[in-house]
């Protein structure tokens, strides 16, 4: 694959959150912070309903990039995510990116986020993944 | 005021069924075997310093999350999570809570991360 810095990837669309969905994660991951469940409890904390839990973000934004950097062909060395905005159930979040650098010995250097239905960006991310062959 | 304590948690074998229902919830279609956010499950530690801090849930937004991938988590392996309190401070109201963790398996580091919260009062604008 011959890409460059600058190029952009192409956008992965993931189907809007539901509530099953929060309450899935939620056991799965261990995260049961009932603002992601619990409506009173999220109203309480000053939202509308409950929140989608940021590290599902993160989840979409490392499925995104793996579509892009397979495991059998790069290594993810890192990746980070900053959360902006709050998802809510009913939101749909896209995923994109672009490549901010290539270095000699083939390390990839890359941006993501996550954007909402308004346009907002709701995660922002960076990773870094290096071919498997060197 | 960060801190030298660590808290430490021996975790149950990384089994095939819990992987699938991860990969499931987070509809990770394009990572096989185990998703790169699996370590998301070892925030025990996390969730005990918060409580140690008298953190109400309710003012928690998670930030900000780092992962540095240092070897693959394999399926059947017992990890065990190491985590320390690194950055403790306020800013306009909000405290910043920062966390860093190792998890190994058989002594080998095989994932670092680190966690940001605010500590806020409601109607802020993260997760």
């Amino acid at each position: 694959m011959n890409r460059r810095a600058g190029d952009r990837l192409d956008p992965l669309v993931k189907p809007p959150i539901t509530r099953d969905q929060l309450i899935a994660y939620a056991h799965a991951s261990g995260d049961i912070n009932p603002i992601h469940l619990d409506e009173k409890f999220a109203r309480k904390a000053g939202f509308p309903s409950v929140i989608a839990h940021g590290m599902l973000s993160m989840a979409f934004i490392a499925d995104f990039l793996r579509h892009h950097f397979p495991d059998d062909s790069y290594r993810l060395e890192h990746l980070r995510a900053r959360f902006r905005k709050v998802t809510f159930p009913g939101d749909s979040l896209s995923c994109g990116g672009r490549i901010r650098a290539v270095n000699d010995d083939g390390t990839f250097f890359v941006e993501a986020a996550t954007t909402n239905q308004g346009g907002e960006i709701t995660t922002e991310a960076e990773a870094r993944f290096t071919p498997r062959s060197s | 005021m960060p801190t030298e304590d660590t808290l430490s948690e021996d975790l149950p074998p990384i089994g095939p069924e819990e992987v699938t229902a991860f990969r499931e919830a987070t509809l990770s279609s394009h990572c096989p075997g185990i998703p790169p956010t699996w370590a998301t499950l070892y925030r025990q530690c996390e969730f005990r310093w918060l409580a140690r801090l008298e953190v109400d849930l309710q003012h928690l937004l998670h930030v900000d999350q780092e992962y540095e991938y240092l070897e693959p988590l394999a399926e059947g392996e017992r990890p065990r999570v190491e985590t320390r309190l690194v950055e403790q401070r306020e800013r306009r109201g909000l405290l910043l809570l920062a966390f860093e963790s190792v998890i190994s398996v058989g002594g080998r580091p095989k994932v670092r991360a680190r966690t940001g919260f605010f500590v806020r009062v409601p109607h802020g604008d993260a997760q």
